[in-house]
C-alpha cells in the first residue's frame, strides 16, 4: 500500500503512525506501571494548548535516533501521584509517599514508555536510544518550543491525558522527523495485541 | 552504538547536572524569605513558593491556575492591577517596584505593608501569554521600626527637619519643632522664611552672608560645604516680633547642618535645632554669680585684711584665733604662743617725718612679718604700731620667730628722699597656758612687751 502514496501522504501516515505508537505506549505503561487497567487517553489538542502549564511538576524524557527525535512530557500534581502511586510502594495511603518516591513514580512512567517506544521502533529496524529522565517544576513548559514546521525537519506535536476517576497525568509530546524514508517502515506495523512481557526486558540505558 | 545513541550518552551526563542545578534553584525560589510568584496575564499562579504558600495559606499543589485577584479585596486588586498596566504599556520598563498594603487575613485593621517588585518575563511560548515574576516582602517590621524611630524623634527635645535642593523644608521628624518655632505644618515652606526671617534685622552682615552660603552649598560639592561651614548662623535669638512681643523674649537656638549626598553632591540637610535658652540663663547666672563671689570675697578681704599692711584685722582674729584656740582645748593642738610687737619711738618718727613716712615704716615692718611667717602662722595689725603673731607652736619657737623678725628690722633702712631711716622692734613672747582666754594671753604678752620696752627696746622678752 505504501508504493502507492505520494511523499506527502507517506510522511502525514508516518505522523500519525507515531502519535499513535506513542499515545499506546503512554496508555499501556501507565496501566501497566500503576497496575490501573481503567486508566484512559483523552485527547486534548482542541481543550489545551501546547505550552501551556499543565502540571505543578513535569517529568520528560528524550527519545532519538537517526530518523527521528521525540520530547515527551508528562505533567502531573504530587496529588494525583500518591493516589495512584502508594499501593506501587507497598504503602497503605497515598500521605506515606514521599516526594522523591512521587517523582521517581512518574519518571519511572517516562522510562516505560519510551522504553516501549525503543521497542516497537526496533520491531522497525529503526535504532534508537533514550535519556534519563528528568524532572523539574511544571512551569518550564513555558520555555518550551511546539511550534510546527515542514522543513528541514518536520516537526508537530501532540497534547493528551492519562485519567483515571478524577486524575490527570497530561502528556505534551514534541516530534521531528530527520530522515522520513526509514520510517516509512512503520507505516504497515501494527503493534502486537499482547505486549505485557515487554517490560521485563532489560532496558539498555546509554 | 550509532553516533545518535553517542549524542544522547553524553547528554545524559548534562541532563542530570541541570537537573541537579534547576533543584538547586527552585529550592532557592522556595526558600527566598518573601514572596515569589510567577503569573500569567489572565493573573493564574504558575508559580509560588513556601512563603507565599504559607502567607496566604495556599496549598503548593493547589496553586497552578489560582485566580491572583482573589487573594485581594477589590480596591486593592484595583491597584495591584494598575501597576500590571503601567508595566504593559511602557516598553522602556522591565520592571516597577511599589510598596502595597495587602490584608492577608481578609480581617479589619490586618493590612500588612508589602513591597513589590513587578517584573516581565522574557522568552518562551505564547501559550500563557506575558507572564510575570512578582517578588513581596513583608515590610511591616520595618515600618514598625520606623515608626519607633519617628516616635523617638518626635519624643527628643530637638527639631529635626530636612531641607530639599531647593531649600524647602522636605520633612520635619519632631513636634518638638513646632514648639520652638512657634509654629505648625513646615513642611513645603522655605527654610529661612521658618527660621531667619523673623530676625534677620537682628544679624550681622556675616551671619546674612552665611545664610546665603547654606542655600549655596545645596546641590553643591561637600567640599564647598567644608568650606562654607563655618560662615553658617549656629547660634541665633529666634523671636517672633507681634503685638506680644516684649524686647528680651525669645529662645537662643543652636542651629547644626550635616549634609546628605548622593554621589559626593548635597542633594539635602539635616538640620537640628537645640533650645539652648535654659543653658545660656544658666551660663549667664552662673557668671552673676560669679561675679558676685568674687565682690563677695574682695569684701571680705577688704575686711579682714588692713589695706596698708596687708595683714589680718583685729576683726578676723576674732575668728580664726578663737577657731585655733578651740582646737587646742580639743587636744587637737598642742602649742599656742603670742608673739605681740610693737615698733620703738614709733610716734616720733610719725612726728618728725609725717604720717606718710610712718606709714611706709609700718608697711615694711608687715612685709618682713609677712615673709617669716609659716601659711599656720596669724599675724594681725593689732592697732597703730602694734603687731601680734600667733602660732601653733610654743613659746620657744614664738620668741625664735620674734628674734628673726626683729634682726630683719633692725637692718631695714628706710630711704625717702636724702634720709635713712633706721628703726627697731620690741617683742613679747608668751604660751598660752590651758584654756586660758586670748584677751588675757594678749595681755600677759604686752606685759613681757612692756618689759622688753623698759629694758632697753630692740629685744624680745618671753
Amino acid at each position: 500500500m505504501k508504493d502507492k502514496l505520494n511523499q506527502e501522504e507517506k510522511v502525514v501516515l508516518i505522523q500519525e503512525k507515531i502519535v499513535d505508537f506513542i499515545r499506546h505506549a503512554a496508555l499501556e505503561r501507565v496501566r501497566l506501571h500503576s497496575r490501573i487497567d481503567d486508566f484512559t487517553l483523552v485527547e486534548k489538542n482542541t481543550e489545551c494548548q501546547a505550552g501551556q502549564i499543565l502540571g505543578n511538576w513535569m517529568s520528560l524524557i528524550l527519545v532519538s535516533g537517526d530518523s527521528l527525535r521525540i520530547t515527551l512530557k508528562l505533567h502531573f500534581s504530587y496529588k494525583n501521584i500518591k493516589s495512584i502511586a502508594y499501593p506501587v510502594y507497598g504503602k497503605q495511603s497515598a500521605d506515606e509517599l514521599s516526594e522523591q518516591q512521587t517523582l521517581d513514580f512518574v519518571k519511572e512512567l517516562c522510562n516505560l514508555t519510551a522504553g516501549y517506544l525503543v521497542q516497537i521502533f526496533e520491531d522497525n529496524d529503526l535504532h534508537i536510544g533514550i535519556s534519563l529522565p528528568l524532572c523539574t517544576r511544571g512551569f518550564y513548559e513555558i520555555f518550551s518550543d511546539y511550534k510546527s514546521s515542514t522543513y528541514p525537519i518536520i516537526k508537530f506535536s501532540d497534547l493528551w491525558s492519562l485519567e483515571y476517576e478524577n486524575i490527570h497525568i497530561y502528556g505534551s509530546v514534541i516530534i521531528e522527523l530527520l530522515d522520513t524514508v526509514p520510517l516509512e517502515n512503520i507505516l504497515t506495523y501494527e503493534i502486537p495485541e499482547d505486549d505485557d512481557d515487554d517490560d521485563d526486558e532489560e532496558m539498555d540505558f546509554l | 552504538m550509532s553516533n545518535i545513541n553517542q549524542d544522547i550518552q553524553a547528554s545524559h551526563k548534562i541532563l542530570t547536572l541541570l537537573e541537579e542545578a534547576n533543584t538547586q534553584s527552585e529550592y532557592i525560589l522556595d526558600m527566598i524569605p518573601g514572596v515569589f510568584l510567577i503569573i500569567n496575564e489572565n493573573f493564574e499562579l504558575l508559580r509560588g513558593n513556601i512563603e507565599f504558600s504559607k502567607i496566604f495559606k495556599i496549598d503548593y499543589e493547589n496553586m497552578l491556575r489560582f485566580d491572583f485577584s482573589s487573594l485581594f479585596e477589590h480596591e486593592v486588586w484595583l491597584l495591584f492591577q494598575k501597576h500590571f498596566s503601567i508595566l504593559d504599556n511602557d516598553d522602556s520598563q522591565n520592571s516597577i517596584k511599589f510598596e502595597l498594603s495587602i490584608n492577608t487575613k481578609k480581617s479589619f485593621g490586618s493590612d500588612k505593608p508589602f513591597f513589590w517588585h513587578l517584573t516581565k518575563l522574557k522568552g518562551g511560548n505564547d501559550a500563557e501569554g506575558k507572564i510575570y515574576t512578582l517578588m513581596g516582602e513583608d515590610i511591616s517590621q520595618l515600618r514598625e521600626s520606623e515608626n519607633k524611630l519617628l516616635n523617638v524623634f518626635a519624643s527628643i527635645p530637638l527639631g529635626i527637619l530636612t531641607i530639599n535642593g531647593e531649600g524647602n523644608v522636605e520633612d520635619s521628624y519632631s513636634s518638638y519643632l513646632s514648639c520652638l518655632l512657634g509654629a505648625e505644618d513646615f513642611n513645603g515652606r522655605s527654610f529661612k522664611e521658618i527660621i531667619f526671617n523673623p530676625i534677620i534685622d537682628d544679624l550681622t552682615r556675616d551671619e546674612k552672608k552665611g545664610i546665603d552660603n547654606i542655600f549655596a552649598c545645596l546641590n553643591n560639592t561637600e567640599t564647598f560645604f567644608e568650606a562654607k561651614h563655618d560662615s553658617f548662623p549656629k547660634q541665633i535669638f529666634f523671636h517672633k516680633e507681634g503685638s506680644n512681643y516684649k524686647k528680651g523674649d525669645g529662645k537662643f537656638l543652636k542651629i547644626s547642618y550635616k549634609p546628605v549626598s548622593y554621589e559626593s553632591v548635597i542633594k539635602r540637610l539635616l538640620i537640628i535645632i537645640e533650645d539652648r535658652t535654659t543653658i545660656i540663663k544658666a551660663e549667664k547666672d552662673q557668671a552673676h554669680a560669679s561675679k558676685l563671689e568674687k565682690q563677695s570675697k574682695a569684701l571680705y578681704e577688704t575686711a579682714i585684711r588692713d589695706p596698708l599692711t596687708g595683714l589680718y584685722t583685729r576683726l578676723y582674729m576674732e575668728e580664726s584665733v578663737q577657731e585655733l584656740l578651740h582646737k587646742q582645748d580639743q587636744n587637737k593642738l598642742e602649742d599656742i604662743s603670742l608673739v605681740m610687737f610693737d615698733i620703738d619711738h614709733f610716734k616720733h618718727v610719725n612726728d618728725t617725718y609725717g604720717h606718710d613716712i610712718g606709714d611706709i615704716v609700718l608697711k615694711e615692718v608687715a612685709a618682713i612679718i609677712l615673709e617669716l611667717v609659716t601659711k599656720t602662722d596669724i599675724p594681725i595689725r593689732f592697732g597703730g604700731e602694734e603687731f601680734l603673731i600667733f602660732l601653733p607652736k610654743n613659746a620657744e619657737a614664738g620668741f625664735s620667730l620674734a628674734e628673726k623678725v626683729r634682726k630683719r628690722v633692725e637692718k631695714l633702712v628706710v630711704t625717702f628722699g636724702e634720709n635713712n631711716l633706721m628703726v627697731t622692734i620690741s617683742g613679747g613672747i608668751a604660751g598660752r597656758q590651758p584654756k586660758e582666754e586670748v584677751l588675757q594671753l594678749i595681755k600677759r604678752a604686752d606685759t613681757l612687751l612692756y618689759q622688753a620696752k623698759e629694758g632697753g627696746r630692740n629685744r624680745n622678752i618671753s
